[in-house]
């Protein structure tokens, strides 16, 4: 990597990089591939595998491994062998982008400079651990990425760098994900640049404008019908791809995919499918009618509206439910 | 042409008062701003003379948002790594200047910057076409720059919607922003809305309310945050569909 013509003189820093999802993986490319020494890569241990997979190894251990950097996947982050391990590296800066555990104060304290993580979210709204599909379940249509120095709370460490993202129409959780990821690799270079040579001062938030993003369940995905069909599409996005906002209709279980909220009235009690044709199934909601672009029912593979009417033949005025029903 | 979903405003800190610009950087910054514009003139590419990297060092030190400095200077390129130095996110250079593009925005962006090109109002579009796909940010100046409080030229604003189809058109995977300076207030800010970014100098920092002499110096830092958000969010719900 050719040297940097700005900056000149500061010697490279020696970071631990804590990180375990695909999300971090492009922060972890971009600071080995910079002026500073990545020395360790900390992630969550592997997961075991599931029926007929295979044990998922974490995307940031895989990375560390390619760049033959050493790594750690540590069962437990709080106690003194920790400590120990990070302070064995001699760490000018631990760079922290979706670990997936809160920090203790020694683990704060033990780089030379502290502990920065790159948020997907313009802090302080929606700190947690699902800041992208809250901001889309609360139909926000610009997001970012924070980093910021890190303290013993929940995302409530001072400000470093923001940077704003207009959200896409029409984008999901996971295509936000993809957007937001590069964002916070260059945001959180810049922000280690710009540390060493003392251009950002850390600016506390303001956590009267603070807003949760708590981490999602499974059942969190269920359509509520009732409400107007703009929300729908938020609760759609930001479920997608995980959980997966999903509804019942003749008591099978059906992932809504895709879909947009139409502004004509619907005539007819919230979750009632009104016309089914192949450019998608329009049902009504609260206020106005959603219509259903691409579902996936279970145990089939996902599909577009023509190829579902193809295989089930729902009725016009058929309701979907919230659960199963009796059938 | 359709205009973009949601615009980013960067106030240009030429309007604000010298005597406090910490203040008025940090004020801005909770505006709802998405960036702050620093206006470099060196009195030789344009008749005015502002400021130099220390001026941007201390901006850089009020503000978490990304330091959009665009650079009114000629030989731009001797300059260019002590701005990024001192807190640059994004650096803009004038085509106008650089007689090798090319090698100039290579520097911006091996010194850890974005890369932006303006243009002065009266230089033709096609001077973008070699460097389109290469930059992270395209500046269409709607005045000829050197001072703030002017009222935009006519057919550079016309030129802003030909830039916008010429990004649209190139259909690249990361199409550089479109930002657009010069005259931009709350009553006119329609006429901008087809860049992404607008720079608003006297729109955001002279909004009426904090004209009056003796009141904006005695506004204090949340009065001032206030005043300027409702700067932003007039020009903003102008460009609203």
């Amino acid at each position: 990597m050719s040297e940097s013509p700005a900056g000149g003189g500061t010697t490279p820093w020696r970071i631990i990089f804590m990180g375990t999802p695909e999300f971090a993986v492009p922060t972890l490319e971009a600071l080995a591939a910079g002026p500073d020494d990545v020395v360790a890569v900390i992630a969550q241990p592997d997961r075991p595998a599931k029926r007929g997979r295979k044990v998922h190894v974490p995307p940031t251990i895989q990375v560390a491994r390619r760049l033959a950097i050493p790594t750690h996947q540590p069962a437990r982050v709080r106690g003194p062998r920790f400590v120990e391990t990070l302070a064995h590296y001699d760490p000018d800066l631990i760079v922290v982008v979706a670990y997936g555990r809160i920090l203790t104060e020694a683990v704060l304290e033990c780089p030379r400079h502290g502990c920065v993580n790159v948020h997907a979210s313009l802090l302080p709204k929606y700190r947690g651990a699902s800041p992208i599909q809250w901001a889309l379940l609360r139909g926000e249509t610009v997001t970012g990425v924070t980093t910021m120095l890190m303290d013993a709370g929940l995302d409530t460490g001072d400000i470093l760098l923001a940077r704003e993202l207009p959200i896409p129409p029409g984008a999901n959780a996971g295509e936000l994900h993809d957007l937001l990821a590069p964002i916070g690799a260059e945001l959180l270079v810049e922000t280690v640049a710009r540390m060493k040579r003392g251009t950002v001062r850390p600016r506390p938030q303001d956590s009267r404008l603070a807003t949760r993003a708590p981490l999602l369940k499974k059942e969190d995905g269920l359509i509520d019908w009732n409400r107007p069909a703009r929300e729908i599409d938020w609760h759609v996005r930001g479920m997608t791809p995980w959980p997966g906002a999903f509804t019942f209709l003749d008591g099978t279980r059906i992932v809504v995919l895709d879909g947009a909220a139409l502004p004509q009235p619907a005539d007819a009690p919230p979750g009632t499918l009104l016309k089914a044709e192949a450019s998608g199934l329009m049902v009504s909601t609260g206020e106005g009618c959603y219509q259903v672009r691409e579902l996936k029912p279970e145990n089939s593979r996902a599909m577009a509206p023509q190829a579902f009417l193809c295989g089930h033949r729902p009725a016009v005025g058929a309701r979907f439910s919230s659960d199963r029903g009796v059938s | 042409m359709s205009p973009p979903a949601h615009h980013s405003i960067a106030p240009s800190i030429l309007s604000a008062d010298f005597t406090r610009i910490g203040a008025e950087v940090e004020a801005v910054s909770r505006a709802g701003a998405g960036l702050i514009h620093v206006d470099v003139m060196d009195g030789r590419f344009v008749p005015n003379l502002t400021v130099g990297p220390d001026i941007v060092s201390a901006v850089a030190l009020a503000t978490n948002l990304p330091l959009d400095v665009h650079l009114m200077i000629v030989e731009p390129d001797r300059l260019i790594p002590r701005f990024v130095d001192a807190g640059a996110s994004i650096v803009t250079v004038h085509v106008e200047a650089c007689p090798h593009l090319h090698r100039t925005i290579a520097l911006i962006h091996d010194c850890g910057a974005r890369a932006g090109v303006a243009l002065n109002p009266a230089t033709p579009l096609h001077f973008l076409g070699p460097v389109l796909s290469d930059i992270e940010l395209v500046l269409i100046m709607t005045v000829d720059p050197g001072f703030g409080g002017q009222d935009p030229i006519p057919s550079a604003l016309r030129k802003l919607g030909q830039a916008r189809r010429l990004i649209d058109k190139a259909g690249l995977d990361r199409p550089p922003a479109l930002e657009v300076d010069g005259g931009v207030k709350a009553h006119n800010a329609g006429d901008f809305a087809a860049a992404d970014i607008l720079v608003a100098g006297s729109g955001v920092f002279l909004w009426p309310e904090t004209q009056e002499d003796t009141h904006k110096s005695s506004l204090d830092g949340d009065q001032l945050a206030a005043a300027y958000a409702r700067a932003v969010s007039a020009i903003l719900g102008a460009l609203a569909p």
